[in-house]
């Protein structure tokens, strides 16, 4: 049965960052999750179990078809072999995980699902599954590393996308218009910017993974109520990352006066799994004078008056209504207007921080997974991109960057304050390394 | 303003269930939030609707885990913090 399915307005923006990362780097928005399998785990079958999946098969059916004035849309198409996006690797090195995998590229004008089953040296064994984020957020990872499993049944017709947008076009171009005075209010050109110059390729992303104990989770979790973080922790880590980054510019000798970037809101209605392909997502901004950053008491409170203020005047409902607006609009037209204040700079730095989210994969196809670890894409400008997440060990701090961004020696020494600052000590990290 | 932490509760489940939870999700005041997959975001909007409903502002201190657990928690708190309000204490 052929699907056809119009893109919601966040799927458009992830289009357009991918727009926006093709341009300076040879890979685009694909985003992955790493799963750790037990050892005994028989990756053939796994394989073999993941290729017949129908969910699997629809997923990598799914192509988007974009055409002058028509709604860009997601369609399904016969005759594609899933086969050919499932590989096992044996023997593999951290360098091919490195190098070919987490460096894949998913078009999207090819299939924007694959998954990559290895068998390490050492004889860990590791599934890795990217998908391009214009599929999916970060719930839909979720879903779909639990919808592909050997043996899943097929999920539910009615859940495979969220509900459409019912909103009349009239609330939502008022809404398009308010958000976009809005922008152009923001102080964007002053912003900080790790990755500047002329345009040109930049190599592709590193990652690394930071572990933190229970141990240290609770010093972190400590640390963040003594600075002021109410509603949980993320403003404080956020502030502590803006903190580890100014400290970049001050070795560089640079005082840049701001600092912006924008946090996801999950627009999903809570409690129940969801749909399994397209986004849900809208934004919050937060904006900081560089005095506020070196104090983050100061940015929590800053932080948390800013977001306040901007759930009160509805700017994530405000905001879903701009990017559904834009996908009447050009490609093109949609990037002129958004790089119109930001100089082709999105924000000083992609965060995130997905809570718990993601912990709700025990098994794969029966085998334990053991640790699980989401690798977002890096959108080159800005080069950065830093995910925080609670699991069952403590709390996971991926970073992302791209060394024109951040030289090998800034990236590490970013690493090490940015530990120092949430632990509050120099005790080293457990599990810290360049994977 | 209430001065009745059930009722307000409820109240607080109503807010819920209409803009954040999804349909098929059954809340009631002792559910944890957590467990309803409710997020900090969300949380920032119950208090928000405390203070715009019925002018319960929150100081910084009582923004503690336990009090942001469950609808019920929150409206403990927002009463308790209501009643010492208009008793002057």
């Amino acid at each position: 049965m052929e699907l056809r399915y119009p893109l919601s307005g966040a799927d458009n923006f992830q289009v357009l960052l991918d727009r926006h990362m093709r341009k300076r780097s040879r890979v685009g928005n694909v985003v992955r999750l790493s799963l750790e399998l037990d050892p005994s785990a028989d990756l053939q079958a796994l394989a073999a179990g993941i290729a017949v999946n129908r969910n699997f098969q629809l997923a990598v059916s799914l192509r988007m078809k974009r055409a002058t004035l028509v709604m860009p849309r997601w369609e399904s198409r016969s005759g594609v072999d899933a086969v050919e996006n499932v590989d096992v690797h044996e023997r593999c090195t951290s360098d091919y995980f490195n190098v070919m995998v987490l460096h894949r590229d998913l078009p999207l004008t090819g299939s924007t699902v694959r998954a990559d089953l290895l068998h390490f040296a050492n004889g860990s064994k590791r599934l890795v599954i990217s998908a391009h984020h214009a599929l999916f957020d970060q719930r839909g990872m979720v879903n779909l590393a639990n919808a592909i499993q050997p043996g899943a049944p097929p999920w539910p017709q009615e859940q495979l996308f969220p509900k459409r947008s019912q909103e009349h076009w009239w609330p939502e171009f008022r809404n398009t218009v308010y958000i976009m005075f809005y922008m152009l209010g923001s102080p964007f050109w002053f912003m900080a910017r790790l990755l500047r110059g002329t345009p040109g390729h930049v190599s592709n992303p590193v990652f690394k993974v930071v572990q933190l104990s229970r141990a240290q989770r609770e010093v972190v979790d400590r640390n963040a109520w003594a600075h002021g973080a109410r509603f949980g922790n993320s403003n404080f880590h956020l502030a502590i990352t803006l903190k580890a980054l100014q400290q970049v510019f001050d070795q560089r000798r640079e005082q840049p006066p701001y600092f912006w970037l924008s946090m996801p809101v999950s627009t999903r209605k809570k409690g129940s799994v969801g749909h399994l392909f397209s986004n849900s997502l809208s934004f919050v901004f937060a904006r900081l004078k560089a005095d506020e950053v070196s104090d983050p008491k100061r940015a929590i409170a800053t932080v948390h008056t800013q977001v306040k203020k901007q759930l009160g005047d509805g700017i994530p409902h405000r905001y879903s209504s701009l990017l559904n607006f834009f996908r009447r609009v050009p490609l093109w037209l949609y990037s002129t207007l958004v790089n119109l204040p930001m100089r082709g700079d999105y924000a000083s730095l992609s965060f995130s921080d997905l809570g718990n989210e993601g912990e709700g994969i025990a098994n794969f196809g029966g085998v334990p997974v053991l640790g699980i670890v989401d690798y977002a894409s890096v959108p080159s400008p800005p080069g950065l991109t830093v995910t925080f997440k609670r699991n069952a060990e403590g709390m996971q701090v991926v970073l992302g960057a791209v060394y024109e961004a951040l030289s090998p020696s800034e990236f590490d020494r970013f690493q090490r304050d940015l530990v120092q600052h949430l632990t509050g000590n120099d005790a080293p990290t457990d599990g810290t390394g360049t994977v | 303003m209430t001065n009745d932490p059930t009722q307000l509760a409820n109240e607080l489940c109503d807010y819920l269930r209409e803009r954040v939870l999804d349909r098929n999700v059954v809340c009631t005041p002792s559910t944890p939030f957590q467990e309803l997959g409710v997020d900090s975001m969300s949380i920032i909007e119950l208090v928000m609707y405390l203070e715009r409903k019925h002018g319960i502002v929150l100081p910084d201190d009582a923004l503690r885990p336990e009090n942001l657990r469950s609808a019920d928690a929150l409206a403990r708190c927002a009463v308790a913090i209501a009643t010492a309000s208009a008793t002057g204490r």
